[in-house]
């Protein structure tokens, strides 16, 4: 298959895209930076969204500073716009790769979608539709991006209200082709999926036995709070619900211990009670893989 | 027919497309004049599409465009609220309001700050008349968008050191009005008709406050506290060049004197020309606004 597609190799077998896992982490977010410098709580790792530091001074850029040499930091872009077919913003890419690099940060995503169009944002996570064109225009795109920013990249599942098109392929198809393609790794938003599932009918674990898992190196869990029968909105304002716990142990099963990742963006619990949502975290990844150890060192990805 | 105009055509629905038809065959129609390069696959594609879909992201969209604003202008848009029913423009709907900053103001790049910018372009441009009718709108929209890009400069490397309070007081007044100054960096200079700096702090931290009476030209300085919370203090407005200069040269304090007494001459004398002077630099240089030499 990757003869055809036109790699020079067959891609080896990888577990989490050759990443450590850092166990249970938590979005780093503004209002907590000080609470956390004082206090230093025992979260494993953060992960902060690109755009909240990227060229931005004052008191972030220093917080950031600090926090980097206490916790290991990873990137997560909502402004990259993959699918678009505007050019690449190669100046985005330069100043992130030079951000990755200062502050040492190991690996970065961004997700699989788009975000802008004729040069205009929607400032949302747009599907685009599963077909063939697609998949050879993101894939370019994302070789790109690694030539740029030489360091392992993962895209994410988005939430879909819509389906753009599916005529040609499902959004597994779409996913596990991108990825083969790309070389790229997978992060694996659960609550993503369970959501699709939700609003697309289909069944989220054998969504999960569909692509390729050998290529995740992170997984997003996140909660919401209100829903219809047709449209939930992944408002990641709220605890990660049971149905996605469970969706999340068996993907811990058949992924092994990974990097995950707490996001509560919205209505921002106490860094107390997102401590507490990490140790569920853990304690669902202990269960999954009893003997096993959920936190791999970060090792020399550390740059 | 390429990716593009599929992406394109997505964008529109979102965006630009005020009401859906709810019937497929509606849509159909719709989207067959509307993006004649589609294939009849993508329009079948697309009119499969419900509305209540689209519309999830449109409000989504438009929701977090407006609390992005909201966060970063609220007097702005308190302001902007309370005139916008005189007006004749109906309800207010922070949702519809960006709506219509979008056709007017597409947001082009990724930046929070070119949102914004597109936000006081369209209350001086769209919506002249509320800002001519309520001139607070337009001064605390230019208010605010200094205090953004304050607050997001990139952190620079100072020339030059604050001023501890224990040196400042050891010196005599030969030697002060002898320091040679700079403004601090990142530093705005903004002259307004208004100053507004109460009642944009009063209404952040749920106060009451009045706005200003009258106008009053001002000068304002905005600088980062070491804390690197954003701080503004007033000059006197025929500091302005001085103020300009200090950007990029060191100026003695000698010369901040000299055209506050040129200034005001025919009203004080020099002795009191001085004191005045001190009183509005020395708070300068205590919470490091100006910077003196190494």
């Amino acid at each position: 298959m990757a003869a055809r597609r036109g790699l020079p190799f067959e891609p080896p077998f990888m577990q989490n895209f050759n990443l450590p896992s850092l166990g249970a982490g938590a979005g780093l977010r503004h209002e907590h930076l000080r609470h956390i410098l004082d206090s230093l709580p025992p979260f494993s790792w953060f992960e902060i969204i690109t755009e909240n530091f990227l060229d931005i001074g004052g008191i972030s850029r220093e917080a950031l500073l600090e926090i980097r040499d206490k916790y290991p930091i990873i990137a997560h872009g909502v402004c990259l716009s993959i699918g678009s077919t505007d050019a690449l913003d190669l100046d985005y890419l330069k100043r992130l790769r030079r951000f990755l690099d200062e502050f040492r940060i190991p690996w970065a995503s961004d997700h699989l979608c788009f975000t802008m169009v004729d040069h205009t944002n929607l400032n949302d996570l747009i599907p685009l539709p599963f077909t063939e064109e697609a998949v050879e225009h993101v894939s370019g795109r994302l070789r790109q991006v690694q030539e740029i920013l030489e360091r392992p990249f993962l895209v994410e599942n988005v939430t879909r209200y819509m389906t753009v098109s599916d005529r040609q392929m499902s959004e597994s198809e779409f996913i596990s082709e991108v990825l083969t393609r790309s070389g790229c790794g997978l992060l694996l938003d659960v609550t993503n999926v369970f959501l699709n599932s939700r609003m697309h009918n289909f069944d989220p674990y054998q969504f999960l036995r569909s692509i390729p898992l050998d290529r995740v190196g992170q997984i997003h869990l996140a909660g919401w709070d209100a829903e219809d029968d047709r449209i939930i909105i992944d408002s990641h304002d709220a605890p990660v619900p049971a149905p996605v716990w469970d969706l999340f142990r068996e993907a811990i099963r058949l992924i092994g211990p990974t990097s995950v990742l707490i996001e509560w963006d919205n209505e921002l619990p106490p860094v107390a009670r997102l401590l507490e949502e990490t140790e569920i975290a853990e304690r669902v990844m202990r269960e999954a893989l009893p003997g096993a150890h959920a936190v791999r060192p970060l090792g020399d990805r550390r740059i | 027919m390429s990716l593009a105009g599929t992406l394109s055509a997505v964008r529109e629905l979102i965006l630009d497309v005020d009401q859906i038809p709810d019937e497929i065959n509606a849509r159909r129609l719709l989207y067959s004049n509307r993006f004649q390069a589609l294939s009849s696959d993508e329009i079948e594609d697309l009119a499969r599409i419900e509305p209540e879909q689209v519309a999830a992201y449109t409000r989504c969209i438009y929701n977090g465009q407006f609390s992005t604003v909201a966060a970063h202008f609220p007097a702005t848009l308190a302001l902007l609220q309370t005139a916008w029913s005189s007006s004749g423009r109906g309800r207010w709907s922070g949702r519809e309001f960006m709506r219509a900053l979008h056709r007017s103001f597409p947001w082009r790049g990724n930046t929070t700050l070119a949102l914004c910018e597109n936000l006081v372009r369209f209350i001086s441009s769209v919506l002249a008349d509320i800002a001519t009718a309520n001139p607070y709108i337009l001064a605390a929209a230019n208010f605010e968008i200094e205090q953004l890009k304050l607050k997001r400069a990139i952190n620079e490397k100072q020339i030059g050191s604050r001023m501890q309070p224990s040196r400042l007081s050891a010196l005599t007044v030969e030697q002060l009005l002898a320091l040679k100054v700079r403004r601090s960096a990142p530093s705005i200079l903004l002259e307004a008709e208004f100053d507004l700096r109460e009642f944009v702090r009063a209404l952040k931290a749920g106060e009451k406050c009045e706005l200003p009476p009258m106008p009053k030209r001002v000068l304002l300085l905005g600088f980062r506290a070491p804390d690197f919370s954003v701080r503004w203090l007033e000059l006197p407005p025929y500091w302005l060049e001085l103020a300009r200069n200090a950007a990029e040269t060191p100026i003695a304090l000698y010369e901040f004197a000299k055209v506050t007494f040129e200034q005001r001459g025919t009203e004080v004398d020099e002795h009191r020309a001085l004191i005045d002077a001190l009183e509005v630099l020395l708070p300068l240089l205590r919470e490091g606004a100006l910077l003196t030499e190494a």
